[in-house]
């Protein structure tokens, strides 16, 4: 993990970077500069979503949840969460599976077609979904004829949260999967274990790290993924509202308190993947100073 | 006869990383497979032991057919050259990894396991070390590992890629030695990998000289060091300078002097480049009959031997090895003017091209 490799060599100049700093001013100009930018977009922001959502009280926050449009939300959210990530755990460990360990024709396409969710613009990602499922699109006369509902149903909006999340879990393992090469699985292969041990007690443990951090990646953007969601939703309250989508249903119906008390609950999900993340990197990052 | 390889090819799109290689290996032997790097030394192991699939030829380990037979049906150990422990394992897991993984009927039991595990890093000396992990090891305890691991399914034959690669010279020393008698005691037929002539020479019974995928001598590292057969051979093992020199009639010239050839046959007037080993090369400080003139340029007395380079009179450099003693005695000094008589000097067919 670049972020691991980085705080490395950090701690490793930090005695040497004494000698060659900048002068004292400068740098509390650009601590002042970099501290005061936080404070107004990051610290500022976030203090007002979770004064403004308890503005009307402790009770109406708490109602805010329990409303059911607001669980009806909070459970559709999670089930595309349950759906969407052990899918894109299978599909990123095939793609880094075989984009690390095989040579085969198309690699580099493969590999570039991977980051096609990060570069499209969520909005396309969903409105691709409507053109292929949707009443007017490509499948949808036969989809109707059928009675299969995809688009402005729950279907469509896993699929959406798959696309676009569909990168974070390959990404993460690829690099690591590469680094690590097949000799430790060509050494297990070779003292006889088969194809599934050789996964399982093998290449599992030495990219467990790797997985954990793109899941939860994953996860977070599952949980709060809006533009793509958004077009294929339909918004049905009750039925096709995930949280971020309640969340401006709420604010677009100028109930502003139950709408930052939802999206606290999203600010939450966030900080609790911030702490993941950092977890994680902290370990792998002691697991590999142990190992060098 | 343990292993056997018939007219083996292996090519990785347009390179060809075997060329029909035929190589019987005797049970109990210990063969070394030299050559430089891109020989092909590598890809030839990796066939043997089933890793890479060889395009023709055929694989035969202890007269049964395994061309088509997968790795670990072949059961060989196989000692990777980065040695390829499992860095999540302790050494004892990293041992009992062969055992666990076989099928339930075949699996011993865990204090079996045990047993055996205990046994073998007994024998690696490394029995004080079961509970550590591969990233607390040095090198040379890595690779003792690794050959526990190996061990550990009881092979017939141990393939070992650059063994002693990435260790430094003086565990290298120590743990060849240390090999040499584990194959011994063991009754195993090893074939390992070098591209270091001496540790080839020192620890083999016979040695295969490869290049370019294909093999250029097999032979005791006697036969090989002393009669090499071709020009490749004699380059790549131990050093050696080679003269351009002259045919006239009979004779042969070394600029103005006429030389003696003790092996001239293919010599002709075509090909005209002669070898000759630096310690067969003798400086001395009166002329004599085929002593051809030579200017010292640099002396380097560091060590048993000292090597003196030197700018024969054609123009050609050279270096000769001679004892500290002798080097007293003649009390040479950087830019004198003397004479170097060659006690042997090979010549090999001019067909031959590198």
């Amino acid at each position: 993990m670049a972020g691991a490799i980085g705080l490395r060599n950090e701690a490793k100049n930090l005695g040497r970077r004494a000698a060659v700093t900048e002068p004292p001013f400068v740098r509390a100009i650009l601590i002042t500069a970099a501290l005061v930018f936080l404070a107004v977009f990051l610290m500022l922001p976030i203090f007002v979503v979770l004064v403004s959502a308890l503005t009307k009280g402790v009770q109406f926050y708490f109602q805010a949840f329990t409303e059911p449009a607001a669980v009806a939300a909070l459970k559709l959210t999670l089930l595309v969460a349950a759906i969407t990530v052990p899918l894109n755990v299978l599909f990123g460990l095939a793609a880094a599976w075989s984009i690390a360990k095989f040579d085969f024709m198309g690699k580099k396409f493969l590999t570039t077609l991977i980051d096609l969710p990060f570069s499209v613009s969520p909005v396309i990602s969903g409105l691709i979904y409507v053109l292929v499922f949707g009443a007017q699109g490509v499948l949808g006369p036969w989809l109707q004829a059928h009675d299969i509902r995809i688009i402005f149903a729950v279907p469509g909006i896993v699929l959406a949260t798959i696309f676009v999340t569909f990168p974070f879990v390959a990404r993460e393992l690829i690099p690591l999967m590469q680094a690590q090469g097949n000799e430790e699985e060509n050494a297990a292969i070779i003292l006889g274990a088969n194809g599934w041990q050789t996964f399982w007690r093998v290449t599992l443990p030495n990219i467990k790290w790797g997985l954990l951090y793109g899941v939860i990646l994953c996860n977070a953007r599952a949980m709060g993924e809006f533009g793509a969601v958004s077009v294929v939703s339909g918004h049905i309250r009750g039925l096709t509202n995930t949280l971020p989508l309640h969340v401006e249903i709420l604010y677009n119906e100028y109930s502003f308190t139950a709408a930052f008390a939802v999206s606290s609950l999203l600010m939450m999900l966030a900080f609790v993947t911030l702490a993941l993340k950092h977890f994680i990197e902290w370990h792998h990052l002691r697991e590999s100073l142990a190992n060098h | 006869m343990s292993i056997q390889i018939f007219d083996v090819t292996k090519k990785f799109d347009d390179f060809t990383a075997l060329q029909n290689i035929s190589l019987e290996v005797a049970e109990g032997e210990m063969v070394a497979l030299l050559g430089p790097s891109g020989s092909g030394k590598t890809t030839l192991l990796r066939v043997i032991s089933g890793l890479e699939p060889a395009d023709t030829g055929r694989v035969v380990i202890r007269g049964r057919e395994m061309t088509d037979k997968s790795v670990s049906d072949r059961k060989v150990g196989f000692v990777f050259q980065h040695y390829a422990l499992f860095r999540h394992m302790s050494v004892f897991e990293n041992v009992a990894f062969g055992l666990r993984v076989r099928p339930k009927a075949e699996r011993p039991s865990d204090a079996e396991i045990k047993k055996r595990v205990l046994d073998l890093l007994k024998l690696v000396r490394l029995d004080s070390m079961a509970s550590r992990y591969p990233s607390q090891l040095s090198g040379g305890q890595r690779q003792r590992v690794a050959l526990a691991r190996a061990l550990a399914i009881e092979p017939g034959m141990l393939l070992l890629d650059e063994p002693f690669g990435a260790l430094d010279a003086k565990v290298r020393r120590e743990l060849r030695q240390w090999l040499r008698e584990l194959h011994d005691e063991l009754g195993m037929t090893s074939i390992f990998v070098t591209h270091d002539q001496e540790e080839a020479l020192e620890l083999a019974d016979r040695v295969v000289v490869m290049n370019r995928g294909r093999i250029e001598q097999i032979g005791t590292p006697d036969d090989v060091y002393h009669h090499p057969a071709n020009e490749f051979v004699c380059e790549f093992l131990g050093n050696v300078n080679f003269f351009h020199c002259r045919l006239d009639g009979e004779k042969v010239y070394l600029g103005n002097t006429s030389v003696r050839i003790s092996d001239k046959f293919g010599l002709d007037s075509k090909h005209s480049k002669v070898y000759i080993r630096p310690h067969l090369l003798e400086i001395s400080r009166v002329p004599a009959e085929d002593a051809f003139g030579a200017t010292i340029r640099f002396i380097h007395s560091a060590g048993p031997l000292v090597r003196v380079e030197i700018e024969v009179n054609s123009g050609e450099r050279a270096s000769v090895e001679l004892s500290q003693e002798r080097f007293r005695e003649l009390d040479l000094k950087k830019n004198e003017a003397v004479y170097v008589v060659a006690k042997e000097i090979k010549a090999y067919p001019g067909d031959y091209s590198i």
